[in-house]
């Protein structure tokens, strides 16, 4: 019991770190917000120019609800810290963690989470003011169940999330200056998950091809449960999937890490 | 005359030393190279998105065809490789040096301030892939409709670029003189920063009131749009004035704005 203390202990200060910026949280909300206006304004003129009334699968009410949750929950599930870890690895600091009764692995999770326990409050304040208007506007639907199902996939999403970037941090250990390749990954991962466009625009070959990698798990999906594009079962299925990839990366991350141990040397630090 | 022809001739022989000096640092470093080249080759696949969905959807969004379309992702796409090659360096370092007091050693150099704080650092990685895009994309657009490739468009369409070249230096920079009072660059650099996303897309699938501030109140919108527009031929007899005026205009603004700001500047440091 008492060895889990210390992680307690992480979890709080990573916590009480993140209500210290929770406004620094709320602005990168904001000035995220402009890409989300491109997307609403572009998908405006589309349904007005296109003679159909539904375009890839979704109504227009659903892509604006698309749009609207997807900038919001990419920013949420967001890591950021493959940068810290890299600086770990390289100057040294690292050692302390080899030396010292703490598990890697278990602290930066703790801090993760510690981190977006407070972002996750402020995005589901921001979620029940958008819900309102949403019904408002349209008439849309949101049954509890939905919002249950939203909020398993969103702790899903995160955990996939950290870990995709856990396992690339490891890359750390073979070269020197990573950055370029954290950023590339990053935008990647950006651009896979959904957080731009709903991966169905592509062709039903890439969106089969997706619908088995871990990315869309950590946007396109949780924000499709709630604009109602999926049925019951596709819900299950999904959860499922994402529960399966959780395994997966972890057994890759341990894999990965294990490997860069084995050729880390503690200089100096 | 005569003196300030050769002080424009020495700023511009230091200028391709100061490039020169750039790219020995590139040839030291290789991976700083190569990790610019991968990163920047992303971002410009997520900016290929949008022209990818235009075409699969294939129909005239706001009159404006995907090959129309195409033009103005290439555009913007140049205009990135512009900005990231020869601003965004300097201007990125720009609140550091009044910080860290590094703008007392330039000031004591024998030229001029502005462009030694703009001019610098010349970027090499990040503009190849967008240039090389850039280019591909305008010149196949082009071709597709049948623009007449003569001597007099393509001035033209460079002549635009330059003024929105000039129009893009004045406005980004302009919320970074503002470090001279706040020390630190701050959340006005930021939201513009973002705003650049606004240009993701041609300005005509905007509202017209959102148009209008971005061509003549923020010329965000500007910098990206008007040479496609000159080429589609969407240009009216007010935004062919306001291409020539508006450089000379935004110009003018940001250098009274660095006086009066370098006049009150008492280093922040040491």
């Amino acid at each position: 019991m008492k060895a889990l203390q210390k992680y307690k202990r992480t979890y709080i200060l990573a916590l009480q770190n993140a209500m210290e910026y929770r406004t620094d949280f709320l602005m990168s909300l904001i000035s995220g917000g402009f890409i989300i206006l491109v997307q609403c304004f572009l998908w405006t003129a589309v349904f007005r120019s296109s003679p159909h009334e539904i375009i890839n699968g979704y109504s227009y009410s659903q892509m604006i609800i698309y749009s609207v949750l997807s900038g919001v929950v990419s920013k949420l599930v967001s890591a950021g810290f493959e940068g810290e870890i890299a600086n770990d690895i390289k100057t040294g600091g690292l050692s302390k963690f080899i030396a010292q009764p703490i598990h890697y692995f278990s602290y930066r999770i703790c801090n993760f989470f510690g981190g977006k326990t407070v972002q996750t409050g402020v995005v589901l304040i921001l979620f029940v003011i958008l819900m309102i208007v949403f019904t408002q506007i349209w008439e849309f639907h949101l049954s509890v169940v939905q919002v249950v199902m939203f909020l398993v996939s969103i702790l899903f999403g995160l955990l996939i999330n950290f870990l995709l970037f856990y396992s690339i941090s490891a890359l750390a250990f073979i070269i020197t200056e990573v950055w370029g390749v954290y950023i590339a990954f990053n935008q990647g991962v950006y651009l896979l998950s959904g957080a731009i466009f709903p991966l169905t625009i592509f062709g039903d070959t890439f969106a089969r091809i997706s619908s088995y990698l871990p990315f869309q798990y950590v946007v396109f999906f949780p924000v499709n449960i709630i604009n109602g594009s999926l049925t019951d079962h596709e819900i299950v299925r999904g959860l499922l999937v994402q529960a399966v990839w959780v395994i997966a990366l972890m057994m890759i991350s341990k894999f990965s890490w294990d490997s860069g141990m084995r050729k880390y040397v503690a200089v100096g630090g | 005359m005569s003196i300030s022809l050769m002080e424009f001739r020495k700023h511009v022989r230091m200028f391709f030393i100061f490039a020169k000096n750039s790219l020995l640092g590139y040839m030291e470093y290789k991976a700083n190279f190569y990790s610019g080249l991968i990163m920047e080759t992303v971002f410009l696949l997520s900016k290929l998105i949008y022209i990818i969905f235009v075409f699969r959807l294939g129909i005239e969004i706001n009159g404006i065809s995907p090959d129309q379309m195409m033009i103005f992702t290439g555009t913007y796409t140049i205009m990135i490789a512009i900005y990231t090659g020869l601003f965004m360096d300097n201007f990125y370092r720009f609140a550091g040096h009044i910080r860290n007091g590094t703008l007392d050693l330039y000031m004591t150099k024998p030229l001029s301030l502005q462009f030694m704080i703009s001019f610098r650092h010349v970027n090499f990685a990040f503009p190849i892939p967008n240039l090389i895009a850039g280019i591909t994309m305008v010149v196949l657009a082009w071709q597709r409709l049948d623009i007449d490739p003569s001597l007099i468009h393509l001035a033209g369409y460079i002549g635009a670029i330059l003024s929105s070249t000039i129009v893009m230096y004045s406005v980004l920079l302009l919320p970074q003189i503002l470090a001279f009072w706040t020390v630190k660059s701050g959340s006005i650099f930021d939201m513009l920063d973002k705003c650049w996303d606004l240009n993701n897309m041609p300005m005509y699938i905007y509202p017209k009131w959102l148009r209008r501030i971005g061509l003549y109140v923020v010329p965000i919108l500007f910098i990206t749009n008007m040479p496609s527009v000159y080429l589609i031929e969407r240009l009216d007899l007010f935004l062919a004035i306001w291409i020539f005026a508006a450089p000379v205009l935004s110009l003018l603004v940001v250098r009274l704005f660095w006086k009066l700001a370098v006049k009150r500047y008492e280093s922040a440091s040491s």
